[in-house]
């Protein structure tokens, strides 16, 4: 078993696709650094302003709010930043300070969906090409159970996605100690939502519940891509259907703004597919918190997984 | 030592609705024999073999290897099977050593690079063996397809179609590599739909048509009956002269063909000299005498024509 995931390895390593999707990470997360750079860096301020500048806004806001000619919106938004400039002042943290941990926060997720598009490519690519080409033969007629093949292929993959994340977070810790100030892992940080949802924890708790919940979130889409290139056969549709799966999580919120009552809606996969909302929320729809997606996500996994094994396992290999 | 190296016993594939690609097939191949199954596109040959290294499921029936049903020890027959299933594919972004390297891994004994060099050596892909497999030509690709069917020393070797594609060059240094495999003890099972390759490589042939093993004989068996009549062609120096000369023989031989300067005569085997000396005594010049069908032709034309008439 160890030598068919040796294989797999060396089979996807002495092709070029892997290392250009290794570039391209390290790449994009330069291009990403260095206009994050030109564009937020010069709001930063002095220790000794920040708290003025914070109170200052607060009284322009309560301005905003007692005056007539201001509408329902504008009052909305005021009430925000009054609440939030408050926590920043009563927490002591500076939001317009910057230094590699308040950099890797904000860009660190930037470069990520990248990640998920290279894997979910590797994913759709792994068992449908060798079906494909025919070499799929010339591994099942040797002395190994067919789904021993699947699970090393599948290992593969998630080692593959996990060289991509760790790429990404060397890239950016290093990016961010040459372009930064060191700070603490413990500094204090603020975490805002959309709709102004706060959370205030330590940097190294952040940054990491983030990167956790995003891994557990791309696995899905490689498990969906890899499954559905097993059971179809086809690399495209694979591909297809993971690429799709990641737009709707872009659409999730207006989705579950307006399925949110409907009893089946939070059975579905596509709400769960934006774990790293909570980071910042306790639930994403009413009732459904982090436990509950998981187990959701959990059973269309091992429904899919299973799937892909059984087809395979039983399959007639006649092309 | 068991009784055959491989047994097929009442092997059969249905698909769909009652549609038996094959038909309750059964054969024995003996230890160190080169056993041929033949029959047209179609006929079930692939399917028989694919059932038989695992590729499909069986719908019925047994498989034997070296004593050990498929069924119960698939892994350890598997490590008795070689194949080499149609053109065998490969990776082509990786060099051909790095393709067997990766055969070898799957291996379960350990296979040492000096067992790769010797292989290699066998096949003679020395010079190219360190080039990615996207520049072989088809000839080479199925010498890296013996190679891999090979390296880990298997007692039974199942090539399907392994001649297709292949140039004369080719299909020659395929059958010489059987004919070494064999000489080292290995038994194989070999399909084609090519009579006169069949005829060259093989011991003993089975015939297949319509899903069903309808006759196995040996080549030898089958090479030309004397008292039989046969086909033979003559290339003589001049046509004309030579049916002039036959038809006032009295030898009662009929003219089967006369163009392109030779006579094809259906006489039988006992007759060849009396004609050829005939024509040497009429000043006629005999380049060539052949015998214009192989046995095994006739044998299978002969088979499947029983085939379709108790059809109808």
């Amino acid at each position: 078993m160890l030598s068919l995931l040796k294989n797999e390895w060396i089979k996807l390593w002495t092709k070029k696709q892997p290392w250009i999707f290794v570039g391209l990470i390290i790449v994009f997360t330069l291009l990403f650094t260095l206009m994050y750079y030109s564009f937020e860096a010069n709001t930063a301020l002095d220790s000794d302003e920040w708290q003025m500048q914070l109170e200052q806004e607060i009284e322009q806001e309560r301005e905003i709010l007692q005056s007539e000619d201001a509408s329902e919106w504008e009052k909305d938004f005021a009430e925000m930043i009054i609440e939030e400039n408050t926590a920043y002042l009563e927490g002591g943290i500076n939001p317009r300070q910057f230094n590699n941990l308040i950099y890797m926060n904000d860009t660190l997720l930037g470069v990520a969906s990248f990640i998920t598009l290279f894997s979910v490519i590797v994913a759709s690519s792994i068992v449908s090409s060798e079906m494909n080409t025919g070499t799929i033969k010339q591994l099942v007629i040797r002395p190994y159970e067919r789904w021993q093949f699947l699970v090393s292929k599948f290992i593969t993959v998630v080692l593959f996605s996990i060289v991509l994340i760790v790429t990404l977070f060397v890239t950016n810790y290093i990016l961010g100690l040459i372009l930064f100030d060191t700070a603490s892992w413990n500094t204090a940080m603020i975490e805002r939502s959309f709709e102004g949802a706060m959370v205030e924890t330590t940097a190294a708790n952040l940054i990491f519940s983030k990167i956790g919940l995003y891994t557990l979130n791309m696995l899905v889409f490689v498990v969906i891509s890899f499954s559905l290139s097993t059971l179809f056969r086809s690399q495209a549709l694979a591909v297809g259907v993971g690429i799709f799966a990641l737009f709707a999580t872009t659409m999730s919120q207006a989705l579950n703004f307006l399925l949110a009552d409907t009893a089946w809606y939070k059975f579905v996969i596509i709400p769960h597919l934006s774990l790293t909302e909570y980071v910042v929320h306790d639930t994403i729809i009413e009732g459904v918190t982090l436990p509950f997606s998981l187990a959701v996500l959990a059973v269309y996994v091992i429904i899919l997984l299973g799937l892909a094994t059984v087809y395979f396992q039983k399959k007639d290999i006649a092309y | 030592m068991t009784e055959y190296a491989l047994e097929v016993k009442g092997l059969t594939k249905t698909i769909g609705k009652n549609k038996r690609i094959v038909n309750d097939a059964s054969f024995q191949v003996q230890h160190g024999e080169i056993f041929g199954l033949l029959g047209p596109n179609g006929a079930g040959k692939t399917s028989t073999i694919r059932m038989i290294v695992g590729l499909i499921r069986k719908t019925e029936g047994k498989v034997i290897i070296n004593g050990k049903d498929l069924d119960e020890a698939g892994q350890l027959c598997k490590t008795d099977i070689g194949a080499i299933i149609e053109n065998p594919s490969f990776y082509d972004h990786m060099s051909g050593y790095k393709n067997l390297q990766q055969y070898a891994r799957m291996a379960r004994t350990n296979i040492t690079d000096e067992r790769l060099r010797e292989v290699v050596d066998l096949v003679k892909l020395n010079n190219a063996i360190h080039d990615k497999v996207k520049t072989y030509s088809l000839g080479m690709k199925q010498r890296l397809g013996v190679a891999q069917a090979i390296l880990h020393k298997p007692s039974v070797l199942i090539l399907d179609e392994p001649t297709n594609g292949l140039d004369p060059q080719g299909i020659r240094d395929l059958r010489d590599y059987l004919k070494i495999l064999t000489e080292q003890g290995i038994s194989s099972l070999v399909s084609s739909h090519l009579l006169s390759e069949m005829q060259l490589m093989c011991d003993r042939v089975a015939i297949m048509e319509h899903g069903k093993i309808i006759d196995i004989s040996h080549i030898s068996e089958l090479n030309i009956q004397r008292d039989e009549v046969n086909l033979v062609s003559f290339t003589v120096s001049s046509l004309e002269k030579a049916k002039e000369v036959l038809a006032n023989s009295t030898s009662g031989i009929e003219i089967v063909e006369a163009e392109n300067e030779s006579v094809t005569l259906s006489m039988s085997y006992e007759n060849i000299p009396k004609i050829n000396q005939l024509f040497v005594k009429n000043d006629i010049d005999v380049f060539a005498i052949e015998s214009a069908k192989t046995s095994l032709e006739d044998r299978f034309l002969q088979l499947t024509a029983v085939g379709k008439k108790a059809e109808e």
